[in-house]
């Protein structure tokens, strides 16, 4: 009997002990939730938009500018819905020639998506083989290598590109990459 | 009839103790409690658009599902790299934690999502630490670098710790 009266004191003493410190934070750890969907270039925040055949979305969602009968959109593109045999047989449009220069409006445009109102200052930098220079909106005789404009919230700007082949001859390609920055707030 | 007795005190040491385990379990402190989103009585509090209060709960939405979807914008672009400043913030009520500093770590499973401490001077870690001082609150950024993601929707978690007292 004693010992087990002993057990109960010791119990309620504990119990006692514990009840008498009040709670106090110490820890915790918990999880959150985070969900993004990735989706094509031209319905994310900062869209890039084809505007000419020769710019095209890609299965991957990346915008891509392709001058070969490797775009859907040339006519003679086994998948292209207005398939034109003859361009396939005849071989029609197939690239540029050489020695020659081209001046292409408004290939792509870049708007401004974001979820809050404010402008971005886009970057438009060009790396790979020579000949390919940008300006935005109508052509006036110049373009440069490396482009920045402002985007207003909402807002989309043209970029048009100029292609020059000089020097390069039939079965030679141009390839390389367009890099694309933007930054928070107008450019300065 | 003493094993009788035998019998009968082990039941009820048993019975007192389970009992007793209730007591002895310290609950922690709920992360947010069930209020309105205008009361902030959380230390984790969303700074709009891209994150919202979700069921009461932090959550990071970039997609059409959001609330705060503005009906353009449907999400990140593939092959791309996105740094939002101020998602969140966590702030240290004390009056509920108890003390006049918290240390929070904050961390990402996976390299796609990096975090930092607001304003976005060029780093971010998939898990950061800082202190909280009594009753103001830290801004934390994101990084999203949807590099090895397909198209569709991506969702994940990211954990939240905090400790009682200054990040030693």
């Amino acid at each position: 009997m004693k010992k087990i009266l002993g057990i109960f004191m010791l119990i309620v003493g504990l119990v006692v002990a514990v009840t008498a410190s009040s709670a106090n934070f110490a820890y915790f750890e918990t999880s959150r939730d985070v969900n993004i969907n990735v989706v094509p270039d031209d319905n994310e925040l900062i869209d890039l938009e084809a505007l000419q055949p020769y710019a095209v979305i890609q299965d991957n969602g990346e915008l891509i500018i392709e001058l070969t009968k490797n775009n859907i959109n040339w006519p003679g593109h086994e998948s292209n819905p207005n398939y034109n045999e003859t361009w396939a047989i005849e071989e029609y449009g197939m690239g540029v020639s050489p020695d020659s220069i081209y001046v292409f409006e408004e290939v792509f445009a870049v708007s401004n998506h974001l979820w809050e109102d404010v402008s971005i200052c886009v970057k438009i930098t060009y790396g790979g083989d020579g000949g390919i220079l940008f300006f935005t909106g109508d052509y006036e005789g110049t373009a440069q290598t490396a482009l920045t404009f402002t985007v207003p919230h909402g807002e989309y700007v043209e970029v048009g590109m100029v292609l020059n082949s000089t020097g390069l001859v039939k079965g030679d390609g141009i390839n390389g990459n367009l890099g694309i920055t933007a930054d928070n707030g107008p450019c300065k | 009839m003493r094993k009788i007795f035998k019998f009968t005190v082990l039941p009820i040491i048993l019975v007192i103790m389970f009992f007793m385990w209730g007591v002895f379990v310290v609950k922690p402190i709920p992360v947010v409690l069930a209020v309105d989103d205008n009361a902030s009585v959380s230390i984790e509090n969303p700074l709009p658009p891209y994150a919202y209060l979700s069921g009461g709960y932090l959550k990071i939405d970039i997609s059409n599902q959001s609330p705060l979807y503005p009906g353009f914008g449907e999400g990140l672009s593939p092959n791309s790299v996105y740094v939002f400043d101020d998602v969140f913030e966590i702030y240290n009520n004390e009056s509920e934690t108890g003390f006049s500093e918290i240390c929070v770590v904050i961390s990402s499973p996976v390299s796609v999502i990096g975090l930092f401490v607001s304003p976005y001077a060029g780093s971010w870690s998939q898990s950061i630490e800082f202190t909280v001082p009594a009753n103001q609150s830290v801004q934390v950024g994101m990084r999203f670098d949807t590099n090895s993601l397909p198209l569709g929707d991506y969702n994940q978690n990211i954990t939240i710790q905090a400790f009682g007292g200054p990040c030693e």
